[in-house]
């Protein structure tokens, strides 16, 4: 059984309850155990960046810090959590100031810093140490051609992602795997505006109908998704943006994880499917 | 040990040295070792009176060593050597300390600086009295000398090669020479029309006596030194006999396969038969039968339509491949460059979206003897009436190339100019910089302004398809506002890259690329034309990208150098170099695979190593590798390394 340490993130543990059933429900299946950070906190996401680049720093920092170095690699499944992770890391390694910043601030709590587990993706964990050929081999029931479009998000991919950055392959390629017919869609990678849909929602709303419009246009039946807040943003904000821009037809937006445990013959509601706002049975009716 | 009388020179190099050194201090414990009969130190070393002071303080003083204390030995040992020689000293009786690259040029604290740069005088001063006379060796060269690749830049140095009376072999690996300039129909910034200013001069290579013009061929093997290369080249057959071709092309019009083979010369955008005149004004204007497509060639089974269409009975399918053999005292590379492939960043939709094309595409469809006759054309024949060109595609860029690939800001400018003349288009540039640095480039910039061109300050992010249009998207950095501009057609101006094969070439020729990819010249700003490799020059963009004046420029620099060793009539080799003591060396050939210049070759009598001395350039890996101590580096032998090493310690 291979061991790994697990950092949930807020949404997981609040808006995105489905997406963290769907998880330990496959890795269950998969035989992979998760061993949750200890007392580990909010990554901090996009928001506080824009207001102190150190405390920015701190807040991911003491996650890593709470990590065992030696207890497996830390598998992220939200695309906000696993690019702050990985940027701290990096700001780390790159920046002095930085650096020193935050081992100044450490110092006086004793966390240390040394010897941090490397930070992957969820998805990127299950396509590289997993592989398809485990995948297919654990599929029951196919996916029979049902139609998705596979939207990556941008922080997946970049700036430190493990995906091609304009065009990202491993969400297409594991959706294939189970049965799916993926669609050709020219905004995987792009942003869903983020938090922005609080602040700032004339453009994110924007910005979500783009992908949203393109993935109908394909003739998308489902939206595939491996980020709490791209989900969030696509599925809650859809009936609004549907009317601003007077759209029909919803589009449910549903996790990679859910779609690998129906495969796997798991039942909707051990996968939290109900708990989508756009309903995915008419979508997910072909499969029963 | 006998007295020495040494003589040791600080140089401040104006502040460079002395701002940050204490060159007076230097100069002043240097003055209380043994041995060191005279210590100076002085503002420009390198100048006449520098050079005069420590000439007349040998003649006067009777120095038999001397250490400089200066710049880096690559900039001015050879201007010391020849100072020592003037006074009748021999030149390797000079060691050098590098106080500026080493120790001014990489710190700010000067008490540090000035501890390091006593160190390293002691060391040399040290080292000096090791130091033993070396005469240098000169050898004969051959008058001859090879041209690899012919673009513009290779033709340039061919021609004033063969100009000034010598003879030179032209390799070119296509079936015609002309390089990328030959696709275009107008050049920045004049306009002038390329065929007009390129063809005379291809025609000329097809007809100079002393130029033998080898096309479809490629080098494969090159040995010896400058001087006295021999390279060995390998020709495919065309399957043609050039002395009865006509270039009337009645073969290519009789082909089985006329019109299904993308053609290469028209970037794919039409298509040819497998018997094909690569294009109207070709040297050689022969025609040429595609191995790869060839019915005949490939499938064994044709009607063989182009044999009786042939009138001049010029088509002979039992070609082989010939190798040649030249002896050369040059090699002067001109081997251009490769267009970065559009589909490798896949925002932009190339090989997606039909109207989305690359900027030799658009050069083709703008020639008046291209796919399109001329016109400016979207997929299904209409004209655009709206055209985006996006800059700095695959260059600038952390993802594939860091560097400017310098032409195409000029060349998006010369296509919008074009756009405009020829079917009135709007036009949008998405440009990061306007990068028009060259003799009439700003003027030519500023005159595409006014004619109402959209300048976009911001790099075109993507382009997508919206009902059925082509939109680009881009922050607009002057507006400061996100923008998507609907276009019929999108030019990617894409990077200028270094040939798929150039680590081959490296190989084959011995020589280096720089972190680029690109040919590494000897010094970048002084010595952009030589390479690391003595007697093989670089011109045009297989050392950078550049434009045409530039290629040019350096086509006749290239040419300059190799005339120069051909009027010496001899070359000086450096006499540095290793040699292997056959009664230590125990033929276990280590040292031949680590020597990056080929010079050690394996005595199949003796079994023994032995290294040519021509060749071998003195850079000691063999030595440091020889398990057996045989090899020796002379000027870099142990004694001397390890008295430098204590002198620096002491
Ligand atoms: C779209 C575009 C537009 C441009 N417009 C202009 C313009 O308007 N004005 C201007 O000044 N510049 C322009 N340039 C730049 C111009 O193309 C170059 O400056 C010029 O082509 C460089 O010439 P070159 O001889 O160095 O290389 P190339 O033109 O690339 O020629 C190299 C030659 O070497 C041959 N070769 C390569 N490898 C080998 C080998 N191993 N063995 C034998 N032969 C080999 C090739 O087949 C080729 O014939 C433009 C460039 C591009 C991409
Ligand atoms: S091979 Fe014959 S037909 Fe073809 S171009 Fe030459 S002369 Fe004309
Ligand atoms: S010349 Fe202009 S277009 Fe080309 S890489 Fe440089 S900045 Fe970009």
């Amino acid at each position: 059984m291979i061991a790994y340490q697990y950092y949930p993130g807020c949404s997981l543990h609040a808006s995105a309850r489905d997406y963290d059933e769907s998880v330990k429900g496959v890795l269950g299946c998969l035989e992979i155990k998760l061993e949750e950070v200890p007392d580990w906190n909010c990554c901090g996401a996009t928001i506080t960046p824009s207001l102190n680049q150190l405390q920015a720093q701190i807040l991911p920092a003491r996650n890593l810090a709470l990590a065992a170095e030696n207890k497996g690699d830390l598998i992220v499944p939200c695309n906000a959590c696993y690019m702050s992770l990985k940027k701290v890391q990096h700001n780390m390694v790159k920046y002095k100031e930085i650096r020193e910043g935050v081992i100044d601030i450490f110092s006086q709590t004793g966390l240390s810093l040394t010897g941090m587990p490397k930070v992957r993706h969820l998805l990127e964990m299950i396509m590289e140490d997993i592989g398809l050929a485990k995948v297919k081999e654990m599929v029951t029931k196919t996916l029979k051609d049902i139609k998705i479009v596979s939207y990556s998000g941008c922080q997946l991919v970049r700036p430190l992602g493990f995906d091609d950055p304009e065009d990202p392959q491993a969400l297409d390629q594991l959706m294939e795997a189970l049965g799916a017919k993926v669609l050709p869609f020219s905004q995987k990678s792009h942003c869903c505006g983020s938090s922005l849909i609080t602040t700032q929602p004339e453009l994110a709303f924007k910005m979500v109908d783009s992908i949203l419009e393109e993935a109908r246009k394909v003739g998308a039946e489902m939206v595939v998704v491996t980020c709490p807040m791209c989900q969030l943003n696509l599925d809650a904000y859809q009936g609004q943006i549907n009317n601003k821009f007077n759209r029909t037809g919803e589009l449910p937006i549903i996790y990679f994880t859910q779609l690998m445990g129906l495969a796997m013959g798991m039942s909707k509601s051990q996968l939290g499917i109900q708990r989508g706002i756009v309903s995915s049975n008419k979508a997910l009716e072909k499969i029963g | 040990m006998s007295d020495h009388k040494i003589g040791v020179y600080v140089c401040h190099c104006g502040s460079n040295i002395n701002g940050v050194v204490n060159c007076a201090k230097v100069t002043e414990e240097i003055g209380k070792l043994g041995e060191v009969v005279v210590a100076k130190d002085y503002k420009y070393m390198c100048s006449d009176p520098g050079q005069e002071m420590i000439k007349n303080d040998i003649r006067e003083k009777g120095l038999d060593r001397v250490v400089v204390a200066a710049c880096s030995p690559r900039m001015h040992e050879p201007t010391f050597r020849r100072a020592l020689e003037g006074a009748g000293l021999n030149g390797y009786l000079l060691e050098m300390a590098n106080i500026r690259e080493h120790v001014s040029w990489v710190t700010k604290d000067k008490e540090e600086a000035t501890k390091k740069a006593l160190s390293l005088v002691k060391g040399a001063v040290k080292r000096v009295k090791l130091h033993e006379p070396i005469e240098e060796r000169e050898v004969p060269v051959t008058n001859t000398t090879l041209v690899l690749g012919g673009g513009i830049s290779g033709i340039q140095a061919a021609l004033q090669v063969a100009e000034a009376g010598h003879k030179v072999y032209l390799i070119e690996q296509k079936q015609y020479i002309g390089g990328n300039m030959a696709k275009f129909d107008k050049t920045f910034p004049t306009l002038d029309c390329a065929a007009c200013i390129l063809t005379p001069k291809m025609v000329d290579v097809g007809q100079s006596p002393n130029i033998e013009l080898y096309t479809s061929s490629e080098v494969i093997k090159v040995d010896g030194y400058v001087g006295n290369f021999t390279v060995t080249v390998r020709e495919k057959p065309r399957y043609i006999n050039h002395d009865k071709c006509t270039g009337c092309g009645d073969c290519a019009s009789a082909c089985i396969m006329k019109n299904r083979i993308p053609h290469e010369f028209d970037e794919g955008l039409s298509k040819r038969s497998a018997a094909y005149i690569p294009f109207p004004q070709a040297v050689p204007l022969k025609a040429v039968i595609d191995d790869e497509n060839c019915l005949l060639l490939t499938r064994k089974k044709c009607t063989l339509a182009c044999v009786k269409a042939c009138g001049a009975k010029a088509i002979n399918f039992n070609q082989h491949e010939t190798i040649h053999e030249f002896k050369v005292g040059s090699i002067i590379l001109a081997t251009g460059f490769d267009l970065f492939d559009a589909k490798r960043s896949p925002q932009y939709g190339y090989g997606k979206y039909p109207n989305v094309i690359n900027g030799l595409q658009f050069e083709r469809m703008t020639n008046a003897s291209g796919p399109t006759s001329g016109h400016i054309t979207l997929a299904d024949g209409t004209e655009p009436k709206s055209v985006a060109v996006i800059h700095c595609v695959g260059s600038r860029d952390e993802n594939y190339n860091k560097y400017c690939s310098r032409v195409c800001c000029m060349s998006s400018v010369k296509f919008a100019h074009l756009v405009k003349d020829h079917c009135d288009a709007e036009v949008y540039e998405f440009y990061i910089d306007m990068r028009t640095f060259g003799k009439g480039y700003e003027e030519f910039y500023n005159r595409v302004q006014e004619e109402g061109v959209h300048f976009i300050r911001g790099k075109g992010a993507e382009v997508a398809q919206k009902d059925g249009r082509l939109v680009v998207k881009a922050e607009d950095t002057l507006l400061g506002q996100y923008r998507e501009i609907p276009v019929d057609m999108v030019i990617l101006n894409t990077a200028l890259e270094p040939r798929v094969d150039a680590e081959k070439v490296a190989q084959t020729l011995g020589i280096s690329r720089s972190g680029d990819g690109f040919f590494m010249e000897s010094h970048i700003k002084l010595d952009p034309v030589t390479t690391t490799t003595d007697g093989i020059y670089l011109a045009g963009c297989c050392q950078s990208p550049k434009d045409i004046p530039d290629s040019v420029a350096q086509g006749s620099a290239a040419a300059a150098q190799s005339l120069a060793i051909i009027a010496t009539g001899k070359v000086k080799i450096s006499p540095i170099s290793a040699s292997i003591d056959s009664e230590q060396c125990a033929g276990c050939q280590i040292c031949i695979g680590l020597c990056t210049y080929r010079a050690i070759k394996l005595n199949e009598e003796t079994l023994r190593a032995e290294i040519n001395e021509a060749v071998c350039k003195g850079c000691g890996t063999c030595a440091a590798g020889c398990p057996s101590g045989a090899i020796k580096v002379s000027h870099f032998n142990d004694d001397q390394l390890l008295a430098q090493i204590e002198g620096v310690l002491a």
